[in-house]
């Protein structure tokens, strides 16, 4: 079969690759349909994510026909020919963490913990594509793929809502949810988020769906703050602005937002000598993350608010603002998204038609596309926000 | 690790020996491997691997003789009964105990172990179960004159608000024979404690969820000759009996 995979620093390649097969008695064969570039992929393209391996198969955000299931599956849970959106964290259903739904914190997925739990003290749950520390799954950017635990996580969709309204419950629209729903919003409250990409517009959507009154979006691409504008959002392009924490200030009456989010994460970019510290410290490897946008978000929020970060951080992270942070009586939620507990009602109100997630796409492509995509989406080049693979168009004829 | 076996006559000498034993290997090893690196052939790729292969196994020559110890605890979700059950059928713990073949009850409390030995062979011995309280604890220990002393426990307790099992676990290997040695690190991988957590992790999974987490068979893309062999002499990795010998054999074959 054809996949997506990691063969080092911005280099990427669609190989011919076997098949994937069954291997525990909890598995699944999806045949992918679809399949996207994530903004948190651009992180492993970069080569910020350690446990990278040549050869990896990337891709955590899939969905297809479910075409073979383990013998310990049941026919009511799920069969083969069932039509499935699949989330990217891979979760057990039984253990501690399962049990009170922090299905991102499974205890059991991750064959690889004790690396993860010597960078973090504990393991969260495995990943699809998404390094070895975080499992070493073979990822969702390919033709097949073998999900674990398949009774617990894939979604059943029913027939005739096609694929581009549904494709984005495997990550991005649960993922800005989720940071919505952490920003504890009250009605008539002000939301600021940082990025405008794919996560960020549905966090400004999902923000705005939670009862926010104000929502406050901040970029530096005009492409992406139209976007957000169009979601009724208020926008701050940060390139074009002095001091975003002043404009905010500026713009909420001396009194900062209810809550703000890190929609950026570890790669963030910004003005400054902090900024330009921490791309220096980053190249040469003695940070890991530049947290300039969880900077802003402590130094912006009002007191007693909430800091969301849905934006991933891969390590650790420098000049973190804690004496803010703990003055201003902060609260910080964060997580990777305990997707099980959202992708039912997000489809619900996707199927009632409060939200049509299909905004979101700029490119859809042939699989073999993959490389150029990796490359133009970080570059931000042709106005892209989204990328969605075909796996089995033919790439000759469409690319 | 534990005490050495051989007493305090002579015990500084055999320590250093192995130290320097270790050291030579660690160093030699590394040394050809980077030289072999540097070719930038096939051969000097495959005289690599060997380089990498005898550090890598020098490193693993316990320093502190031929004894190990390792205990390790974790929290499982369910009942102890159902916990301690199959703990107790012996039959069950090379499902979880990657180093072990089989396991067979003789009747009488008494059973055989067959574990994987270095270079394809099989080392096994015989084991009667010393104590035994229902959905409390199990001890068990070598029958006398076997070539691997081990002695083991493990104990079940109610864990905190209801949160299922604490299941705490220790063994202690000897091994009798000079030669044995070499299979103490072939049981233990990296440090025992790490092998003991392995198991127990392995454990908890499978009496939570049916089954072990593995990516073991599943697709990738072409890795370079190098990615190939340092994945399988990761001393992270849950050792795959026969793996040395296998990425020994893949070399030889590209070379």
């Amino acid at each position: 079969m054809k996949a997506v995979c990691w063969m080092g620093r911005e280099k990427i390649s669609v190989e011919n690759v076997p098949d994937p097969a069954i291997l525990n008695a909890r598995d699944a064969i999806v045949k992918v349909t679809s399949t996207c570039i994530c903004g948190s992929d651009l992180h492993l393209y970069d080569g910020y994510i350690p446990t990278m391996q040549q050869g990896d198969i990337l891709g955590h955000e899939f969905m297809g026909e479910v075409v073979e299931v383990g013998r310990g599956i049941e026919n009511n849970k799920l069969k083969a020919g069932d039509r499935v959106v699949v989330p990217f964290t891979i979760a057990c259903g039984k253990c501690f963490f399962c049990e009170r739904q922090l299905w991102s914190c499974c205890d059991n997925s991750n064959p690889n913990y004790w690396i993860a739990e010597q960078l973090m003290g504990y393991s969260p749950s495995g990943l699809f594509g998404y390094s070895h520390m975080m499992g070493g799954y073979a990822g969702g950017q390919a033709q097949y793929v073998r999900v674990p635990f398949a009774d617990v996580g894939p979604l059943k969709l029913p027939d005739g809502i096609p694929d581009e309204k549904v494709i984005f419950l495997s990550d991005i629209f649960p993922t800005g949810y989720f940071g919505a729903v952490n920003c504890n919003i009250q009605p008539g409250d002000t939301v600021a988020i940082w990025g405008c990409g794919p996560v960020g517009q549905f966090a400004i959507r999902s923000a705005f769906l939670l009862g926010a009154e104000r929502v406050i979006a901040i970029d530096r691409f005009p492409y992406r703050l139209r976007m957000a504008k169009q979601a009724g959002a208020e926008t701050i392009n940060y390139e074009e602005c002095d001091d975003v924490v002043e404009a905010l200030k500026v713009m909420t009456g001396n009194i900062g937002p209810d809550s703000c989010m890190d929609a950026v994460g570890m790669e963030a970019h910004g003005k400054g000598f902090l900024y330009l510290l921490d791309k220096a410290k980053q190249a040469m490897r003695v940070e890991s993350d530049r947290p300039i946008v969880l900077r802003e978000c402590i130094q912006a929020c009002r007191k007693g608010g909430v800091v969301s970060v849905p934006g991933v951080y891969g390590g650790f992270d420098d000049t973190i603002p804690m004496g803010a942070f703990m003055n201003k009586a902060l609260t910080m939620k964060t997580g990777q998204t305990h997707m099980m507990s959202y992708m039912q009602p997000l489809l619900e109100r996707i199927q009632k038609e409060e939200i049509d997630p299909s905004f979101v796409i700029s490119h859809r492509v042939p699989i073999d596309s993959a490389p150029q995509m990796y490359k133009i989406f970080r570059d931000k080049e042709d106005q892209c926000t989204k990328v969605v693979l075909d796996p089995w168009a033919d790439g000759l004829a469409a690319a | 690790m534990g005490a050495n076996v051989e007493g305090e006559h002579g015990n500084e000498h055999h320590r250093q020996f192995r130290a320097i034993q270790r050291w030579s290997g660690m160093v030699g090893g590394g040394a050809l491997a980077v030289y072999g690196l540097t070719r930038r052939s096939r051969s000097g790729l495959a005289l690599a691997a060997a380089g990498g292969l005898v550090a890598y196994a020098s490193s693993k020559i316990p320093c502190e003789g031929m004894e190990a110890e390792a205990r390790n605890s974790v929290v499982v979700n369910v009942p102890a009964e159902q916990a301690f059950q199959f703990w107790r059928r012996l039959e069950n713990l090379p499902s979880f105990m990657r180093h072990l073949q089989s396991v067979t009850d003789l009747g009488n409390g008494r059973s055989r172990w067959i574990a994987f030995g270095p270079g394809g062979t099989e080392v096994t011995w015989d084991a009667e179960i010393v104590q035994e309280r229902d959905n409390e604890m199990i001890s068990w220990r070598s029958l006398p004159g076997s070539e691997v002393e081990v002695e083991g426990s493990v104990e079940f307790h109610q864990a905190a608000a209801n949160r299922g099992t604490q299941i705490d676990s220790k063994v202690h290997y000897k091994a009798t024979k000079q030669w044995l040695k070499a299979l103490l690190p072939t049981i233990l991988g990296r440090y025992p404690h790490f092998a003991v957590e392995q198991d127990l992790r392995r454990f908890k999974a499978l009496l939570e969820t049916g089954e072990t987490p593995t990516t073991e068979g599943q697709p990738h893309g072409r890795r370079s000759q190098l990615v190939g062999l340092s994945r399988v002499i990761d001393p992270n990795q849950p050792r795959k009996p026969g793996s040395y010998e296998r990425a020994l054999e893949g070399a030889r074959r590209r070379a």
